[in-house]
């Protein structure tokens, strides 16, 4: 990380000179919208909308260059931008969507265990005969977005965002255990529902 | 710990997110276990897979031009720490026009045009800029009855100004980076009335007036001589609270 944002995080941003504050903006937006594809996509499978997507997007970069001195150099500065972002979501947009989670674990368990089972048992076994890897992009995005929040976070994070299981679950403010469960039973779900939607049935839920 | 404990921590395992001694057990046990070792080779390939087909989407190109934009006008800065841009002259010139014109008016309704110009300065802060009011003194001043560090709020910025012939002062809070801001107004000398819309809750023989325009909501009450104004975007309920606890302080 710069030293221009390493000595943002000694100082408040309302106490630097214009010029210097000039330099910080610019050092801001040379760092931060590097990550805009990055924010733009979890706000996108946050809401599910293109619109809401872009304003979340918009206000977290506005909250991000306010509180700019609040983030630590050397951490990773992804993780920080979503950190805002998903709690902009939980104030603000998550109340306007309620989702449904009641999930049927018990059959997903059932009809993943058996895809595994059934490739165990082919001769020598061939793990591309899974679903993700059948799938068109398209198809496994609107798998992803048809997971209910918290496995549908979890997996963006991890997979999309790259983020370690450690950033994830600051995060989403859970403990490792939840992202490591959110994860491992999210990506079951992705594969039982591609499987679902490779034989023209929707997901698994009750 | 049995197959399904280990299975629950195979995708851990595959992204290398277990701890050496976790690590070690799952790799021992999946060495010795024929069905989780089927899995364990199944879930990374769905891993790897799963990263090739999912990737960040592309955000439109008018998103970085809206943000930057943005960016611009809660950049720039007046002397005294408020911030305006290009479009945000021509704003305050406008808002300028806007408040003096009713200032001529002033005698009737004055607390509801308090309460809709705290609105509307509030929805100046959650643009990103900060609120720009008649008249702006140059000077910083204290809380003296809204400091509200001890219930968590850091304090962003802070004006003395004069609205309707009171001396005025606008306090922008927030929680941290995410919550949403707090804006606190005190006014010596102003008195209360619920505006139309409005609504009165009497706590411990005092009047709080609760009233919501434009997604903003904004609690008032009277201190002694001082009218107090909390608005934000804060459900209503935890808004009132607050104000209540602010109000009370023992």
């Amino acid at each position: 990380m710069s030293r221009v944002i390493e000595a943002i995080s000694q100082r408040r941003l309302l106490f630097f000179p214009l010029d210097r504050k000039k330099e910080i903006r610019a050092e801001f937006e040379r760092v931060a919208l590097a990550q805009l594809p990055y924010l733009y996509t979890s706000a996108f499978y946050l809401t599910k909308d293109k619109a809401d997507a872009e304003d979340m997007v918009q206000e977290t970069y506005l909250r991000a260059f306010r509180f700019f001195d609040k983030f630590q150099p050397g951490t990773n500065f992804r993780a920080w931008l979503l950190s805002i972002l998903q709690n902009l979501f939980i104030n603000r947009y998550r109340q306007k969507r309620r989702e449904p989670t009641s999930v049927n674990w018990d059959k997903i368990d059932e009809v993943y265990e058996s895809m595994v089972e059934q490739d165990e048992n082919m001769e020598g076994g061939n793990p591309e005969h899974h679903f993700v890897s059948q799938m068109m992009d398209d198809e496994v995005e609107k798998a992803l977005r048809g997971l209910s929040e918290e496995f549908r976070t979890a997996i963006v994070l991890v997979d999309i965002e790259e983020l370690t299981y450690e950033e994830a679950a600051k995060v989403m403010e859970s403990p490792l255990g939840t992202v490591r469960s959110r994860v491992s039973r999210g990506r079951r779900m992705l594969q039982v529902a591609l499987k679902e939607y490779g034989q023209g049935r929707g997901p698994v839920k009750e | 710990m049995d197959c399904k404990n280990y299975q629950g921590i195979i995708s851990a395992h595959v992204d290398d997110a277990l701890s050496p001694k976790e690590r070690w057990a799952v790799q021992t046990h999946v060495n010795q276990c024929p069905k989780c070792r089927q899995m364990y080779i199944w879930e990374t390939q769905v891993a790897r897979d799963l990263k090739r087909k999912l990737f960040p989407l592309e955000a439109r190109p008018a998103l970085k031009e809206r943000i930057l934009e943005q960016l611009g006008e809660s950049h720039g800065e007046s002397f005294w720490g408020w911030s305006y841009g290009k479009h945000g002259v021509l704003a305050a010139i406008t808002l300028l026009l806007v408040v003096t014109v009713p200032y001529l008016f002033w005698q009737n309704g004055a607390e509801e045009n308090v309460f809709n110009h705290a609105i509307a300065q509030y929805q100046e802060v959650s643009l990103g800029g900060t609120p720009t009011a008649q008249r702006a003194v140059s000077k910083t001043p204290t809380a003296r009855l809204l400091d509200l560090s001890p219930w968590g709020y850091q304090i962003l910025s802070r004006q003395s100004h004069w609205v309707g012939g009171k001396q005025g002062r606008t306090f922008v809070y927030s929680r941290g980076p995410g919550e949403e801001y707090l804006m606190a107004q005190e006014f010596e000398g102003m008195e209360i009335s619920p505006p139309s819309g409005g609504s009165v809750v009497r706590t411990s023989n005092r009047d709080f007036v609760s009233y919501s325009k434009g997604g903003v909501n904004l609690v008032a009450w009277k201190d002694k001589d001082m009218l107090c104004i909390l608005a934000s975007k804060l459900p209503k309920k935890k808004l009132m609270g607050l104000a209540q606890r602010v109000a009370f302080p023992s």
